[in-house]
């Protein structure tokens, strides 16, 4: 082959996928086999999905993961782009499974390592879309590693019809169904909007495929595959492999449902799933029986019960004990967030004390903006603290103690540490005419998840059925017994002041559900519902800055501009310097208030190898850009900007000219510290 | 100093309105102000204007610039021969002991020339060097907003903030002349850097440059201005100008960040009225163009943060001479330190 392109030298051929030539090379920089993908130039060739992609896969290379194949760089040479990335010896996934199943112990070796890498990237908000067994790699020590993270999205809409078809074509001429769309979610195959749970689902035929040793969706052509995938029930893995315990194939039935909300809902309880089963199956802490599997070393996580399973335990004390100590069986709808994932939690019933539940009822926020209506604030706090101190289980702070925290910002942190409750009772409502709307959430103050929250219309006259209502429910609530309503919903309502509430609301709790709200609320019609989102999303921190990257391309795709500005300013204010590179990327953005944003974030992280780049917006015509650039090299404080910056003393436009002067009085200050140094 | 004395000469007077025109001829003085630009005017003695000229300051070389000051002059006088002097307010540290410039960060550095002398030398009249804040003061003072008043602060807003100090009738410079840096009074401990050298200056807040800058910070904190008309301008030149106009179109941005600047410069002042004790504050400069968008809160923030007694006897009041203040002072301290 004898070819070199920048430092690598091209060696043999491994591969042509959808996205182009797959190459070894040898890095002679850094002295080390690399492998090269070098992407097709019809792939590139959008400037807006080219921007795109880099930004994601920038983005992804930032993944730091034992189980993730690593990603040197990302570059372009004479207009071919390539990416290089870490070699890994081995054989794939899809080579070692053959058409026997796996031994138990390397299933659950594998899934738990892949199931793990998955977690790790979906916590920083990026998503695989193409999880298949020929994507992952097992090296000859047993260590599984997921290939091509970030890159699928180069495949996005047309890419991927084009790339079905010619899988297809590989599908005759290999013989074998590589590559087919058997592991595409079914939303990814409708072509709709698909987010981690698309990931779940192709990690689910990943285990089915490993448990089984064939393919839960099958056919002859890949549009009997895609019809299989989006119509046809699979056959239980444990139909096909009747060695499997029955608990490995629910959790497989449970992550390959048709539908994204019958699945696990995210990675975590799924992991938790395969733990649990590993451990009692007593697999993972054994030997390496088929030379397969490394010993698998369960992570240590923050577990989400604690406290709270506490509290609950005195609740439940009626359920028997035995119920909580067996093995969780994997159900549909298993949510890690909702109550009953809380209350599921509880496997460890030693400690089951008969402690009250402490709650406080906390004043309703008047969201009408009427005065005439605030008395319901207290009344209705006041008829629900005396309606749920009647239940013996409770134990509810008196309302007097509780008046304080009228007409506040209320951070249920804050309540606990001052009241010293497990759960508070907070809501709001809106009274026009004769009618009222009482929204209310129950939120659990050590963890801030919200375990319950609803929306009751009534009649303003009969507030006592409401109060009702609503004490049944958060009775209910704590035990886990009621379907929550998902508090994302009242992000949806028409109006504004209750979807600011909602976006606030979850500000204060940890709820998992949160993020993906924040984002939601930066697409919020309403600017201060966008603004809310941001100080949401800043406050969730670096895990929000891929939903928020992504967010922000479909904000460019769509030219919402506004939404864009917003999503940018989040991303730039979470302070996250993995991602520096996207935001030098966008430095060159359409929407000048988009790249002022991230040179404003550039800034603030102090990013030396920006200034080149802000040194050059110095010059250009926009004067938020200059503006932007000279308080960006102001906080950087490389001397190398001293010259641009003394020629913006004399800019025409004030405001950049103070902000020059600022910036050299900086630079001047630093300077002169640095010759004290010396 | 003889401007001193010929000032409280005219003090004895009882008022600024004394007829200075002498018998037959009437005489004529020449005021410069100089900054960016050399702004140059033929003024009576009553103060009013005959003639202006103004041209751009040359930054890059002390001789040409000089040259330009003495050509100024030479222009205004024309063929009149009623010139007896000529005044320059000084946008810098004048060291009134030696008539002597210091260094400007802002203007071409002219610290080693004897400017005082060589202007002398080349027009033939008596020349007086002052600090432009001190020069506006005088105008407003003699012929302004500040007339019969003896004790008097007077401030101008613009690329920077200076001011003027009339204490018993007596314009005050300070031991050497470097009195009044009002703009560099400091207000925060943790506040930006200032060209100075220091942080914290009122300056790096309230100045016509520090108002365009905060209204650009306002801009990219709450994305929601994005929408403002202001907003569309941003992406061309700003000016304090152009924020003021806007903030009389009634514009959220514009007005939100001149009531903020309002309580700042407010606080400041107050300060030097529980200090001083003075009559009236005359508030002129550029960014007095706003009106009472901006009076009203430095009104009201100087009430909340001053001494009672001290409040009752003064006044917060805008500058009458608008841009003409710094040129008319300047020939009126020229017309003042002849007699
Ligand atoms: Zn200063």
């Amino acid at each position: 082959m004898n070819k070199t392109i920048s430092h690598y030298e091209l060696q043999e051929e491994i591969g042509q996928g959808g996205m182009g030539r797959v190459c070894k090379a040898y890095d002679t920089m850094l002295d080390r086999t690399v492998v090269l993908k070098l992407l097709a130039p019809d792939l590139m060739s959008e400037d807006e999905s080219r921007k795109r992609f880099l930004r994601e896969a920038r983005l992804a290379s930032a993944l730091d993961h034992p189980n993730i194949c690593t990603i040197y760089e990302i570059a372009e040479v004479d207009n071919q782009y390539f990416i290089a990335m870490q070699y890994i010896p081995g054989k794939t996934l899809k080579k070692v499974i053959g058409t026997k199943p796996l031994s138990l112990d390397s299933v659950f070796s594998i899934a738990l390592q892949v199931g793990d890498a998955l977690a790790a990237a979906h916590a920083k908000g990026i998503v695989h879309r193409d999880i298949k067994s020929s994507n992952i790699i097992i090296t000859p020590s047993g260590k599984a590693k997921v290939l091509d993270f970030g890159l699928a999205k180069l495949l996005s809409e047309k890419g991927r019809v084009e790339a079905v078809e010619a899988q297809a074509e590989e599908l005759t001429r290999l013989g074998t169904p590589l590559g087919t769309p058997s592991y595409m979610s079914p939303e990814l195959a409708n072509g709709e909007r698909a987010d981690h749970r698309s990931d779940i689902f192709s990690f689910g035929v990943v285990l089915y495929e490993m448990a089984a040793g064939k393919l839960p969706f099958r056919g002859q052509t890949s549009v009997d595959v895609m019809h299989a995938v989006l119509h046809e029930a699979h056959k239980p893995a444990i139909e096909v492999n009747d060695k499997l315990p029955p608990d490995m194939s629910a959790i497989i039935d449970n992550a390959i449902a048709k539908k994204p909300a019958d699945r696990y809902q995210s990675m975590q309880p799924m992991l938790e799933d395969l733990q649990r089963l590993s451990v009692a199956l007593r697999f993972g802490a054994q030997g390496v029986p088929d030379g397969l599997t490394t010993p698998f070393v369960l992570p240590k996580r923050q577990s989400s019960r604690g406290v709270f399973g506490q509290l609950i335990r005195g609740l439940l004390s009626r359920a028997p004990a035995s119920e909580a100590q067996t093995l969780q069986q994997p159900t549909a709808r298993r949510d890690a967030s909702s109550p009953n994932a809380n209350l599921d939690a509880i496997s460890d019933a030693s400690s089951a004390g008969a402690s009250r539940t402490t709650l406080a009822v906390l004043p309703f926020r008047n969201l009408s903006g009427d005065a005439a209506s605030d008395f319901y604030a207290l009344s209705l706090a006041d008829g629900l603290t005396t309606e749920l101190a009647t239940i013996g289980s409770l134990s509810v702070t008196p309302s007097s103690t509780v008046a304080k925290y009228r007409d506040q910002a209320i951070d249920p942190s804050r309540v606990r540490a001052a009241l010293g409750v497990d759960v508070v009772l907070m809501g709001n409502f809106l009274k026009a005419g004769d009618r009222i709307r009482v929204t209310a959430q129950l939120i659990n103050t050590s963890s801030g998840a919200i375990l319950w929250s609803e929306k009751i219309d009534g009649d303003a006259t009969d507030v006592l059925a409401i109060q009702d209502r609503i004490s049944q429910r958060v009775i209910a609530g704590l035990s886990g017994g009621q379907a929550p309503l998902d508090p994302t919903h009242l992000l949806k309502d028409e109006n504004e002041e209750v979807r600011l509430d909602a976006v606030r609301t979850l500000q204060f709790s940890h709820d998992p559900r949160a993020l993906a709200a924040f984002v939601e609320g930066l697409r919020d019609p309403s600017l201060r519902v966008k603004a809310e989102a941001v100080e949401g999303v800043v406050k969730l921190g670096e895990q929000a800055t891929g939903p928020v990257i992504r967010l922000l391309n479909d904000a460019i795709d769509e030219a919402d501009n506004l939404t864009a500005r917003y999503a940018a300013k989040a991303l730039g204010l979470i302070g996250d310097r993995s991602i520096s590179s996207v935001l030098v990327e966008l430095l060159t953005s359409e929407d000048k208030f988009v790249a002022c944003e991230a040179a404003l974030a550039l800034g603030r992280l102090r990013e030396v190898k920006a200034v080149p780049d802000l040194i050059a917006m110095l010059d250009q015509s926009n004067g938020n850009i200059r503006f932007a650039a000279a308080e960006a090299l102001g906080q950087i404080c490389d001397p190398i900007a001293r010259q641009a910056l003394e020629r913006r003393l004399n800019d025409d436009d004030e405001g950049v000219r103070a902000k020059a002067r600022w910036a050299l009085s900086k630079l001047k200050k630093v300077a002169s510290r640095m010759a004290m140094a010396k | 100093m003889g401007a001193q004395q010929a000032e409280e000469s005219r003090q004895s007077h009882g008022d600024g309105e004394v007829n200075h025109s002498m018998a037959g001829s009437e005489q004529l003085y020449i005021g410069l102000d100089v900054g960016r630009t050399i702004r140059g005017a033929l003024v009576r003695a009553d103060g009013s204007i005959l003639r202006q000229h103004r041209v751009v300051s040359e930054v890059s070389n002390a001789r040409i610039f000089i040259d330009q000051l003495i050509d100024v002059i030479k222009a205004l006088r024309a063929d009149t021969e009623e010139v007896t002097a000529a005044g320059i307010g000084w946008a810098g540290l004048v060291n009134q002991r030696e008539q002597r410039i210091e260094v400007n960060p802002n203007l071409v550095d002219v610290s080693s020339y004897d400017l005082h002398a060589e202007l002398e030398r080349a027009t033939g009249f008596t020349v007086v060097i002052d600090n432009d804040a001190n020069a506006a003061a005088y105008g407003e003072w003699r012929s302004g907003a500040a007339r019969g008043f003896n004790d008097v602060f007077y401030v101008t807003l613009g690329t920077g903030i200076g001011s003027g100090l009339i204490l018993g009738g007596q314009l005050q410079r300070g031991s050497r002349g470097f009195a009044g840096e009002f703009g560099h009074f400091k207000i925060s401990d943790d506040g930006l850097e200032c060209g100075c050298g220091g942080t914290g200056c009122l300056e790096t807040m309230a100045s016509g440059p520090n108002i365009v800058r905060r209204v650009r910070e306002q801009l990219f904190s709450d994305p929601s201005f994005s929408l403002s008309k202001l907003a569309r301008d941003m992406e061309g030149i700003l000016t304090a100008e152009r924020v003021e106009r806007a903030a009389i179109e009634k514009d959220d941005l514009a007005l939100s960040v001149l009531k903020e600047t309002g309580r700042i410069l407010g606080n400041a002042v107050a300060s030097v009225i529980n200090l001083l004790n003075v009559e009236v504050v005359v508030l002129g400069g550029g960014v007095m163009a706003a009106g009472d968008l901006i009076l009203e809160p430095i009104r009201e923030a100087a009430q909340r943060a001053t001494l009672s007694p001290a409040l009752e006897c003064c006044r917060i009041v805008p500058a009458e001479l608008g841009q003409d203040a710094g040129i008319i002072g300047a020939a009126l301290l020229a017309r003042d330190m002849r007699i």
